[in-house]
């Protein structure tokens, strides 16, 4: 295969080029995921938000 | 170690030939351009530094395409470049699993699996460097120390090589005084890392890191132009296996069977590649302080996700490069009779270096290939050499400031000061032991290094990371099995050292303890690792775990 001289060389071949196919495909389908320490706490913030307003409602009852 | 012995007769090889096209002051006004560019960007950084985050983590804010090219030009020498290059025109493309290695591990898995965790901890222990990370995540200011130390020794072993070598590049291919050469070099290193901190430095190797790439990428298109194309000089390559038996009996003696073709199995090219480069050089990396602090620069995931990207893309072309380079020249150096220096046409690479295995790169680039690859490949090199050098220099003397310093005096408040003067230091030991210590005690000593830092802490790091369970006296014990049974290993067990180092012989009046193959080649890394997370293990449940108030502070 491409003039290689045996499988495992040729397989060496490949994973390089796959990993990095992996590492791209990775990096471009969670470009802009993964969160900052400020959307971090404001998500926390937001949920402690709705278990008081959840735990104000069950009180109320 | 790899680059006493290599930039010197690497420049000599690119810079002797009259005919290579090379013009010293063409090349000397390339580098000087480069050298005020360098200087520009060391100063920006020293603008933006303001307290010891800037100067340590670079503010915890760094854009995820310097983070990556900075990660990958501290981990890509010039050893894997022109060292491990050669080592390919030696033996192969077998060597092209070390590239897979390093992706996946020291790239893909690395940014995944432990950037993320690190920046997030690292952040929640106000962790500024990697001891400092470990000692505030177990809570011993001894561990902390013991970390610092282990870098503070070391580390100016393996800075005084790279910093030796490129002066001695630089020495040759501008032909100027070895001590003038290693005053500019270590001076244009010093200011950038000195007043630019971290900021400076990972400035810095982006532009150095985008120059490695450009100029490996051109070496391989070239390559590969000139030899007719890809299937083409693979094919020819493929061709010259019988060559092996013929013309290298030593080689293949030690499992070579073409430059196609993975070495014999079991044979000690076989263990050598697969238990010393893609085993120590893949998996240790994720061990490397001056790695891991990287993570801690970013302000989010979302950067690391996006470093993958590049991260990965780098090593392929730019090691990936140099590997196939190295082995497709054997076909030009073989076949080729249009410009070729008397002497070389119709050998071996290895055989055309003169045995040298650290000259086939830059001997193929200048028999080959125009000029202006010359000039690049240069460029390529002492970009190699000072990105490297840049992050060792940091990170030692974040070792001797930010955690000796401060902690052995019990000094609280910014530490961008005491850091500086730490760099300072680091830098004028590093010069002192390239110069006073013979090559070989340094060769040596960095191989010490790499092999107690791989086994010694990546257990400790990880567990670190992702084990609640992880004790105080665990980390100690991982750290001193892995430790002690890289320093034996080292001493009397693997040949390339115990023999060079003599203790053994002295002892016991021979090389190794053990002499039956396969294990004076295997690396002290594929025991020392498992005994070392063993330990780790074994200990973590025997003793008393860290406050739990601590572990949710940790993780959250």
């Amino acid at each position: 295969m491409l003039g290689l001289g045996d499988g495992q060389t040729a397989a060496a071949l490949i994973a390089c080029i796959g990993i990095t196919v992996i590492g791209v495909i990775y990096g471009a389908v969670n470009w802009n995921s993964g969160d900052s320490d400020g959307e971090v706490r404001r998500r926390k913030r937001r949920r402690a938000a709705a278990r008081r307003r959840r735990k104000k409602k069950k009180h109320n009852r | 170690m790899e680059l006493l012995s290599m930039l010197s007769p690497a420049a000599a090889a690119v810079h002797a030939n009259p005919d290579s096209g090379m013009n010293t002051l063409v090349l000397g006004a390339l580098i000087a351009i480069y050298m005020l560019g360098i200087g520009y960007l060391g100063y920006r950084g020293f603008r933006k530094t303001r307290g010891s985050q800037d100067y340590l983590l670079a503010g915890r804010s760094v854009n995820p395409f310097v983070m990556a090219m900075s990660y990958g030009a501290a981990f890509i020498s010039t050893s894997a470049l022109v060292g491990f290059g050669g080592i390919a025109g030696q033996f192969g493309m077998g060597l092209m699993w070390l590239v897979f290695m390093n992706i996946a591990i020291g790239i893909v898995g690395a940014f995944i699996f432990f950037g993320r965790r690190t920046r997030r901890m690292g952040l929640a222990l106000d962790a500024h460097t990697f001891p400092e990370f470990m000692g505030n995540r177990f809570q011993s200011r001894g561990l902390k120390i013991f970390l610092a130390l282990i870098i503070f020794l070391f580390m100016p072993l393996y800075s005084s090589v790279v910093l030796i070598g490129g002066a001695r590049f630089l020495q040759e291919v501008m032909m100027v005084d070895y001590g003038w050469a290693l005053g500019v070099f270590a001076v244009v290193v010093a200011f950038y890392v000195v007043f630019g901190g971290l900021k400076g430095v990972m400035y810095v190797d982006a532009l150095m890191g985008t120059v490695m790439i450009v100029g490996m990428l051109s070496l391989l298109v070239m390559c590969y132009w000139k030899l007719g194309g890809i299937t083409t000089a693979h094919q020819a390559l493929t061709d010259m296996a019988p060559l092996v038996a013929e013309r290298l009996p030593q080689e293949a003696a030690l499992g070579h069977q073409g430059w196609t073709c993975m070495p014999r199995f079991n044979s000690v090219w076989w263990w050598t590649l697969v238990s010393s480069l893609m085993l120590g050089v893949g998996i240790g990396a994720l061990a490397q302080p001056q790695l891991a602090v990287r993570f801690m620069t970013v302000k989010s995931s979302r950067e690391l996700n996006r470093a993958v990207l590049i991260g990965s893309v780098f090593i392929l072309f730019t090691v990936g490069s140099a590997y196939m380079v190295g082995a497709l020249s054997n076909v030009f150096f073989y076949y080729t009779g249009h410009g070729i220096a008397d002497g070389i046409q119709g050998k071996l690479s290895i055989e055309a270096a003169g045995g040298n295995p650290d000259l086939i790169i830059p001997m193929f680039i200048r028999e080959a290939l125009p000029p202006v690859i010359l000039y690049l490949f240069s460029l390529t090199l002492l970009s190699a050499a000072m990105s490297t050098l840049s992050s060792l220099f940091h990170v030692t003397g974040s070792a001797i400031g930010h955690d000796l310093f401060r902690n052995l005096t019990k000094k609280q408040g910014d530490s961008t000061l005491i850091t500086r003067l730490g760099v300072v230091f680091g830098i004028a030991v590093s010069v002192i032991l390239g110069i006073v210590l013979p090559p070989g005690i340094i060769a040596r000593g960095t191989a010490i290094f790499f092999g107690v830092c791989a086994a010694s802490f990546l257990p400790s790091y990880a567990a670190a990371l992702y084990w609640r369970g992880t004790t105080r006296a665990g980390v100690w014990a991982s750290i001193s099995v892995g430790v002690g049974v890289s320093l034996f290993g080292l001493f009397f067990l693997h040949r390339k050292e115990s023999a060079a180092l003599g203790l053994c012989r002295a002892l016991f009046g021979k090389s190794e303890l053990i002499g039956t193959f396969p294990w004076p080649y295997v690396d002290t890394f594929v025991y020392s690792l498992p005994l070392s997370l063993a330990a780790l293990l074994v200990v973590s449940r025997l003793t008393a775990k860290l406050p739990e108030q601590h572990l949710n502070h940790c993780f959250k």
